[in-house]
């Protein structure tokens, strides 16, 4: 008995060791979803920013769409290479999603897909000076280890976001309406995946990508917390 | 005492009154500052209604756009499966909503969009915009894709944009929303300032002014309203009401309603208070108020305290000082014997009293003192002397000494101890007792340097002939000069005294006076006396006695006498011969009773 686990350990680290060899010579794409929970409420409080808002008086008024727009998917591991899928945008008037992140020392950019200008603000963050950017503008944000820090904007109250420094970033995606994620490009080999909303990591599980072929992930629950 | 009361009255009611003025003034000010800061809340509550009824307003407005059939269409074709439509299709809903919206003539929105139910905007008014523009994170886009009727402000580009929302349903679902903005500018801030009269509406968006109405000439002007700015800013981020931004100005300010507050878009109203100040106390008075007025009480207090005023003044000033001006009058005439200081009171009262006391001590005028205390008698002879007398003891024929060179010098009554007469002893030419006790000390000399006095009086002849005799107090009598020049002469080669202020003048016993009065016989024989010492004396000094007769001598040392007597009140006089100008002379010393 004693001599099978052994002999299961040296397969598994062989099996590792394989993985990790591949790793530079094949990329794959992870897949996965988290299920759906009950709508967020607006980032920001929208109760004093109008005269009216009344029912149109004809059909009903719809439901709030769970956009997952403040989930944001990334994988954690032994990778040097740059970070994968880590890019922002402000897209339909926020930040597309609205949480962020980067690898501790690099660069991050947020690049505003939007007709009209932003003027991104970063919380706490030493030498950041929030200036505008106008349609298709980027805006870079060296990023430090620490955080989270909270990111706003100058002109819209109802952006906001979060931005978290990871060391060890392989890659990130974004978390869409129906609570489907994707990664692509990933190397094969051991991460950990962690679902991020806000300040808090809310999920983590950990995977390893096989060379390939496609990983898909189990849905993951989402722990309740604070956005 | 009464009339000082009056002055603190006066003192003190002009105070009341002053302080009363200041008070009144801060009073006025507060209440204008009040009332302005009132009305600048009245300006923001109505600012509030009047943006809250345009709002509602263009929501209205956009159920023209929202039903439009191309619209609809061309909305829910785009949320269909089928994605965005065709370039076209987008710029034929483009010229649509330019026809529609010029449509809305005061609402006619600057930016207008429609987008379908996933927030795409598939056309705009600029049909030459046809990029891939997403709204859904709006909240005002939002909320209208969920089917409500929405306002909210938006900063847009570098322009702030009052906006609003309808959805837009078509077969039973929402298919999308009509975005309408207008532009925040002048026009807005002239409509909303012609709501509020004199008042100047401003809306900022951070510190910039990007609209401005001034309300007319009582207004502030813009640029007050901008200095002004970033105080109106601070107030409001206290949740202050209004805020002074001028010396006679405040302003309130607001934040929109609505995404553009975030970035510090607002609106400012600002006026100009009423001028409350001193002179200011009264711009805001009107013929009402001072027809309300109390004028029995405006006037006739004042009036009132005025007579009393006057009254009190008459009675302790002026009442006294008409006395006192009569009374001096008919004293100078010699009709009073002194100042009627029972009449009087306080002050005054002690006024004449003092004036009485000094008249009754004969005091005067230091050189009137010494005027009268030498009388020369030649004076006194020539007012009585006819012209046959003049010369009468000058021997004028003869080139001897006029009556006036040989002068005959009077003397008041020399009394010295208390008690002790001055009654002249037998066998001297003066009035003087051989042995009197004076307080004189010992040997004739005074305790002070003696005065030196004029051997001759220098008043001028010819003037003192014109006048009255200098009038001579009553009682107590003068001190004799003359018996102190008397006393000088013991001893003193000049044959003048010094004055001695110690020595004592008090009156004689009417006993000893009689004792020592020589009485007609003795008269005669002081007379005889007097003559014969004068002649002897004339010749010594080498004078002519020719036509000298004891008769006319005695006439005229009568008449000189009479004079004296009526003069001092004196009982006698007494003659004494001396030498004066190398000439003999007389010197004439009453005797008081």
């Amino acid at each position: 008995m004693r001599g099978l686990r052994t002999w299961t350990t040296l397969a598994a680290a062989g099996t590792a060791a394989v993985l990790m060899a591949y790793s530079g010579a094949s990329a794959e794409s992870v897949e996965g979803s988290v299920r759906q929970a009950a709508p967020a409420a607006p980032a920001t409080s929208d109760g004093a920013d109008y005269y009216w808002k009344v029912w149109n008086g004809a059909l009903p008024e719809q439901p709030r769409r769970a956009d997952n727009d403040q989930l944001l998917a990334v994988l954690t591991g032994k990778f040097t290479g740059p970070p994968i899928g880590c890019t922002f945008s402000f897209r339909g008037g926020s930040l597309d999603p609205s949480t962020i992140a980067a690898r501790a020392g690099t660069t991050v950019r947020i690049q505003n897909k939007d007709a009209f200008t932003h003027e991104l603000e970063v919380d706490g963050l030493p030498g950041f000076t929030p200036l505008e950017s106008g349609p298709g503008a980027v805006r870079a944000i060296p990023v430090p280890a620490g955080g989270p820090w909270k990111l706003g904007d100058g002109y819209y109250g109802h952006v906001e976001g979060y931005m978290h420094s990871i060391r060890e970033l392989v890659a990130c995606a974004a978390v869409g309406a129906s609570g489907k994620f994707r990664f692509e490009n990933v190397p094969p080999g051991p991460y950990s995946l962690r679902i991020l909303r806000g300040t808090e990591q809310v999920a983590v599980r950990r995977v390893i990508v096989p060379p390939g072929k496609a990983l898909q992930v189990e849905p993951l629950a989402l722990k309740s917390g604070r956005k | 005492m009464l009339s000082r009361l009056w002055y603190l009255v006066l003192a003190v009611a002009l105070g009341v009154a002053l302080a009363g003025a200041f008070l009144n003034k801060s009073a006025a000010s507060r209440e204008a500052e009040f009332q302005l800061e009132e009305q600048l809340r009245r300006d923001r509550v109505e600012a509030e209604l009047w943006l809250r009824l345009d709002a509602r307003l263009r929501l209205d407005a956009l159920a023209a756009l929202a039903v439009e059939p191309e619209v609809r269409q061309t909305l829910r074709n785009s949320s269909n499966k089928r994605g965005t439509p065709p370039v076209g299709t987008r710029k034929r809903l483009s010229n649509k909503l330019n026809t529609l919206n010029a449509k809305l003539e005061e609402g006619k929105g600057d930016m207008v969009f429609a987008v379908d139910a996933e927030g795409e905007v598939v056309a705009t008014l600029d049909k030459s915009d046809m990029s891939d523009q997403r709204l859904d994170k709006m909240p005002l886009v939002r909320d209208a894709l969920r089917g409500f009727m929405r306002d909210d402000v938006w900063v847009y580009n570098g322009s702030v944009y009052r906006m609003a929302a309808r959805p837009v349903f078509d077969g039973g679902r929402y298919v999308g929303a009509i975005i309408h903005g207008m532009l925040i500018g002048d026009d807005l801030a002239r409509r909303l300032g012609e709501k509020l009269p004199n008042a100047t509406v401003v809306f900022f968006f951070g510190d910039e002014l990007i609209a401005a109405h001034t309300g007319g000439a009582s207004a502030p002007t813009r640029s007050e309203i901008k200095n002004g700015l970033a105080s109106a800013l601070g107030a409001m981020g206290e949740g202050d009401g209004s805020t002074e931004i001028g010396p006679r100005t405040r302003a309130i300010a607001a934040p929109v309603r609505g995404g553009a507050s975030h970035a510090g878009v607002g609106y400012m109203v600002g006026r100009n208070g009423s001028l409350v100040g001193l002179g200011g106390l009264f711009a805001n008075t009107f013929s009402e108020d001072v027809a309300s007025l109390p004028w029995w009480a405006v006037i006739g207090i004042p009036l009132v305290l005025l007579l009393l005023g006057l009254a009190l003044l008459y009675l302790e000033h002026d009442k006294a000082v008409g006395i006192l001006r009569k009374s001096s009058t008919t004293l100078a005439k010699g009709d009073l014997d002194g100042l009627p200081a029972g009449q009087l009171r306080r002050h005054y009262r002690a006024i004449a009293e003092n004036v009485n006391t000094a008249l009754r001590a004969g005091i005067g005028f230091k050189k009137d003192a010494e005027v009268r205390a030498n009388v020369d008698l030649d004076d006194m002879l020539s007012s009585t002397r006819d012209e046959a007398d003049t010369g009468y003891f000058g021997f004028g024929q003869q080139e001897v000494p006029t009556a006036r060179r040989t002068s005959v010098e009077e003397a008041s009554v020399a009394t010295v101890t208390k008690g002790v007469p001055t009654a002249r002893p037998a066998g001297t030419t003066t009035a003087r007792p051989k042995e009197t006790p004076t307080a004189r000390p010992a040997g004739g000399k005074s305790s002070r340097p003696p005065a030196p006095m004029p051997r001759h009086r220098a008043t001028p002849a010819p003037a003192r002939a014109e006048r009255e005799p200098t009038p001579m107090p009553d009682d107590p009598p003068t001190r004799p000069r003359a018996i102190v020049d008397e006393y000088g002469g013991f001893g003193d080669d000049d044959g003048y005294g010094e004055a001695e202020e110690s020595t004592q003048v008090t009156h004689i016993p009417q006993e000893l006076l009689e004792k020592s009065s020589p009485g007609e016989e003795g008269e005669e024989a002081h007379f005889r006396e007097v003559f014969e010492k004068f002649v002897e004396t004339q010749k010594e000094c080498g004078a002519s006695v020719a036509g000298l007769t004891f008769e006319k001598f005695v006439r005229k040392l009568h008449a000189a006498r009479e004079q004296v007597m009526k003069r001092h009140n004196a009982a006698s006089v007494r003659f004494t011969v001396y030498v004066k100008e190398g000439r003999a002379a007389l010197k004439a010393s009453p005797v008081k009773r």
